[in-house]
């Protein structure tokens, strides 16, 4: 009898451990985590700027990339793509922008590519490494130019887009999203024909773009240059500043994605070489996407009536 | 009384073997019609509550039981494909979000699924340790793989290839585990989870290698046309994603044609599941949707049918085991006449002898009574578990 | 305490069978051998003494207990407590060791608790006919003549007046036979108890104070009547 009752028990204790007890752990693991107020994280300063114009400041909007980084090269952290999770959509800014996209883990249903809608208008760069081994066969890893709201009509494209979305996930805002994307597209509009104005005055100028991110821009208001990979803030080489020597014109006007720094506007000066600053507001500098692009205008102006020719 | 317990006692130790295996045929034939009842119903429960929770499901056409078994709890052997562009193509009905799933691999025997952020809020899953996947090529397991396999954060799984002979670059993908699932006793805890484009990675639509344009990789370039760089299949491939070497994983073409094996609709309202439905169901032929209720309904009539017929069965064997034991207990009585005729000649009386002899039968019964009840308690609360477990290993 | 009988009768019904004897006197610490041909009702008239069956008429009285006047119930209590039974065929449980086939009439006595005296009384019964050493082995594993010495410890250990033994040396080897008996008939004698023996074995008689023939007892009714 003993040994029935000593095997009945190691029986039962082994059944314990093998199935463990985890229900209650479970219970406990079901009461939700406080729900943190919804927000929406925008990949670049312009997306950020029709965000919070479009939703009126109700909704919390953020940009994640620090102020230092360019959106366009920033990489999210552990942290940065946690915080995307969590976000209620996500405004991409389309054209091969966000490369991180595909390294992280993301639901498609937050993502929002505001300029899909104008895809048929994204520019192809040419300069594209193709590459094949194993199985796969050939590959490129090319892509598209992404300045796409330097060219205002695309621009308002993406505005558009952003308000289509933002009232699909809030149908209840929808009539205050809609007068607010009026209002929006109406400044943009005002930015399109001031750049459209100064661009009359640049005509037949002889343009050079310190860095190749203004292909919308160059097509969209017609004015054609070619691009250098200047930083403002680096100075370049002799060879650089002799190559560019040499294909100066007398109508030259040098456009700087930035305030170059003193010595080069010395140089500059010293070359006879007008510039302009033509600022894309990738991010946030203290001052909203429209006041910079109007000062972008100002200062397309001044460079027009200050110019002698 | 108490000696005649002590009697009793000493009968029973002395024919403890054959009264044991009489007990324990006993309680067998009375704890297992029982336990396959409860066993089933639990599986059924668990199974319709699952479905109950996700009724819709879409995939790629075929049978529609391997559909709703694959998508509701991962069992399949070789699921369907249908391209990835069909989740966009759910969400732009208007009707549902929708959430990805492809299953096709495994780490050791436990399913590797590949899905959206989505679905751990779809399911209500939460984590017991670490944090979701974020960057491609994490794992989140789930509280049974944690648990069998001993890991814990910071630890890797690597997936499985596909079988020995697959030699067309499913390569293992060795992923680092980020966190783990509280238990939820559904399949989930039986699961590793990964973003959709890792399970791409493991299937080798997506790589990360050497860069091409560096000098180490120059003996393993066989020539240079152009832009086109054409390698031998020794550039080194990544089979860990790394923070270092994250930025080399790319993939090629689009993500609209990759594969996944299943779609979770999540419609906002019972209308928008309806309208789904009926589009699904009138306008889309290359794609199948599903009502997981109905068809894992009909597994269980299928399930609730073998249930029976064994219970029948068992039956037939208690009957015969009923019919045993009378016998036993027959024979018995007959071997213990001389006892009684004993013990009658001493003095002792008819009630004490029918007590004496009434013990062996009665101590029996009651044994495998009480051996059956806590089997049958066992059943009902480690049951399915157990066999779970004993179906996994 | 002496056993008398006096006109007792018994018959069975249907088989014709009927036994009648008109009188028997055994006194205290006698031992008598009651002998007869097969068939002759000797075991009949132990187990009217006993007290399994009940005669037609007659009286059977153990010193002043009129047995013939007690119930079944309270018979079957005398029996337990007062005397003490020996078969042939030992009737020992073989499920029991031979220490709990000692204390078995005990436990199944009325108002008989098995204390450790008695156990202690048990196990000198037991070492009074040399079982010392095997107090706790199983019945199983004994020879014939333990055997029946552990039935004889049973039929002794509750100090009965009266002690019948049917054929108790029937299964025993010639060397064990006498032994068993000498030892029964002396343990009786020392405590003044009846031993009344049925047996077959006429080489065993001159151990007994007095031999009865059955048809002597027979023949007494035939002149009583």
């Amino acid at each position: 009898m003993r040994t029935i009752n000593t095997s009945l028990l190691l029986g039962m204790a082994l059944l314990m451990q093998l199935t463990g007890c985890g229900r209650e752990q479970a219970q406990q693991q079901q009461q939700g985590i406080a729900e943190t107020a919804a927000y929406i994280v925008a990949v670049n300063n312009p997306l950020l700027y029709f965000a919070r114009r479009l939703t009126g400041d109700d909704i919390e909007v953020r940009l994640l990339a620090p102020e230092d980084i360019d959106p366009a090269t920033w990489q999210p952290t552990v942290a940065d793509v946690l915080q995307l999770q969590g976000a209620e959509l996500v405004l991409l800014n389309g054209a091969g922008y966000s490369s991180w996209l595909d390294k992280i883990a993301i639901s498609s249903g937050k993502l929002v590519a505001t300029s899909e809608a104008v895809q048929d208008s994204w520019i192809e760069l040419s300069d594209t490494l193709t590459h094949s081994h194993g199985p796969v066969g050939e590959h490129a890893h090319g892509g598209y130019a992404f300045t796409t709201w330097m060219d205002m009509s695309l621009a308002r494209g993406q505005a558009e887009a952003v308000a289509t979305a933002l009232q699909q996930r809030w149908p209840r805002r929808s009539d205050a999203i809609a007068a607010n994307l009026a209002a929006l597209s109406a400044d943009i509009d005002g930015l399109d024909d001031g750049y459209r104005q100064q661009a009359l005055s640049l005509a037949g100028r002889q343009l050079i773009y310190s860095h190749p991110v203004y292909q919308y821009f160059q097509r969209r208001y017609q004015l054609p240059g070619y691009s250098l990979h200047w930083e403002p803030g680096a100075m370049p080489t002799e060879q650089q500043w002799e190559a560019l020597r040499q294909q100066l014109s007398d109508t030259a006007l040098f456009i700087w994605e930035g305030e170059p720094a003193a010595p080069i506007v010395e140089r500059m000066a010293s070359l006879g070489l007008e510039f302009v600053v033509l600022d894309p507001a990738a991010n946030t500098s203290g001052k909203d996407w429209l006041a910079v692009q109007r000062e972008n205008i100002a200062r397309l102006s001044a460079a027009n009536k200050g110019s002698g020719l | 009384m108490k000696d005649l317990l002590y009697l009793s006692v000493n009968y029973i130790r002395h024919h403890r073997v054959k009264l044991l295996v009489l007990t324990l045929a006993i309680t067998l034939v009375s704890w297992l019609p029982i336990a396959i009842q409860s066993i089933v119903d639990q599986t059924a429960r668990q199974l319709s509550q699952r479905a109950e929770r996700t009724p819709l499901v879409i995939g790629a056409p075929g049978s529609p039981l391997e559909l709703s078994l694959g998508s509701l709890y991962f069992k399949t052997k070789t699921p369907e494909v249908l391209p990835y562009a069909e989740v966009a193509a759910v969400r732009a009905t208007g009707y549902a979000r929708a959430i990805p799933l492809y299953y096709r691999f495994r780490v050791q025997d436990y399913p590797l699924v590949g899905t959206s952020p989505d679905y751990f809020d779809y399911r209500g899953l939460r984590l017991s340790s670490g944090r979701h996947a974020a960057l491609l090529g994490e794992a989140v397991i789930g509280a049974q793989v944690a648990r069998d396999m001993q890991l814990t954060v910071g630890d890797h799984v690597i997936s499985s290839p596909e079988s020995v002979f697959d030699l067309a670059g499913v390569y293992p993908l060795k992923m680092p585990v980020v966190g783990i699932l509280a238990p939820g006793f559904s399949p989930d805890d039986e699961a590793v989870f990964v973003d959709i484009k890792t399970a791409w990675v493991i299937q080798g639509l997506g790589h990360g290698h050497q860069d091409l344009n560096r000098k180490e990789a120059l003996g393993q370039i066989l020539k240079r046309e152009g832009d086109n760089i054409i390698a031998n299949a020794s550039v080194r491939q990544f089979n860990e994603i790394t923070p270092d070497n994250l930025d080399s994983f790319h993939f090629h073409g689009d993500n609209a044609d990759n594969p996944i094996s299943a779609i979770i609709p999540v419609p906002a309202d019972k209308k928008s599941a309806a309208l789904l439905l009926g589009h699904y169901l009138e306008e889309r032929s290359n794609v199948q949707i599903v009502r997981s209720q109905r068809v894992i309904g009909e597994l269980l009539d299928t399930l609730f049918t073998v249930r029976d017929y064994i219970v029948v069965g068992i039956a037939i064997v208690a009957l015969a085991t009923a019919t045993v034991a009378l016998l036993v207990f027959y024979l018995s009585l007959r071997l213990r006449k001389g006892e009684r005729f004993t013990l009658a000649r001493i003095g002792a009386s008819r009630w004490q002898i029918q007590a004496l002899m009434a013990t062996e039968v009665i101590f029996v019964l009651l044994l495998s009574a009480v051996l059956s009840a806590i089997l049958i308690a066992l059943t009902r609360q480690y049951g399915m578990a157990l066999l779970q477990q004993l179906l996994m290993t | 305490m002496a056993l008398v009988l006096e006109g007792v009768h018994f018959a069975y019904g249907e088989r014709g069978f009927a036994l009648s004897v008109p009188q028997l006197e055994i006194r205290p610490g006698e031992s008598v051998a009651l002998v007869g041909p097969s068939g002759s009702g000797k075991t009949t008239l132990l187990h009217l003494i006993a007290g399994i069956l009940t005669p037609d008429r007659g009286r059977i009285a153990l010193g002043d207990n009129d047995l013939t006047a007690l119930g079944g119930r309270a018979r079957r209590g005398h029996r337990l407590s007062r005397m003490g039974m020996i078969f042939q065929s030992f009737e020992l449980l073989d499920y029991l060791d031979v220490r709990d086939n000692i204390l078995l009439q005990a436990r199944l006595a009325p108002g008989v608790a098995i204390s450790s005296e008695l156990e202690r009384q048990a196990s000198t019964v037991a070492g009074e006919l040399g079982l010392a050493d095997k107090w706790r082995r199983p019945i199983t594993a004994l020879s014939q003549g333990e055997r029946q010495r552990v039935a004889a410890c049973r039929a002794l250990l509750l100090d009965p007046d009266l002690v019948l033994a049917d054929e108790p040396t029937g299964n025993l080897d010639p060397a064990n036979k006498q032994a068993v008996l000498d030892q029964l008939i002396q343990l009786c004698k020392r405590h003044q108890r009846i031993l009344l023996t049925v047996t077959h074995d006429h080489s065993l008689l001159p151990s007994f104070d007095r031999v009865v023939d059955m048809a002597s007892l027979l023949t007494a009714e035939v002149a009583a009547a």
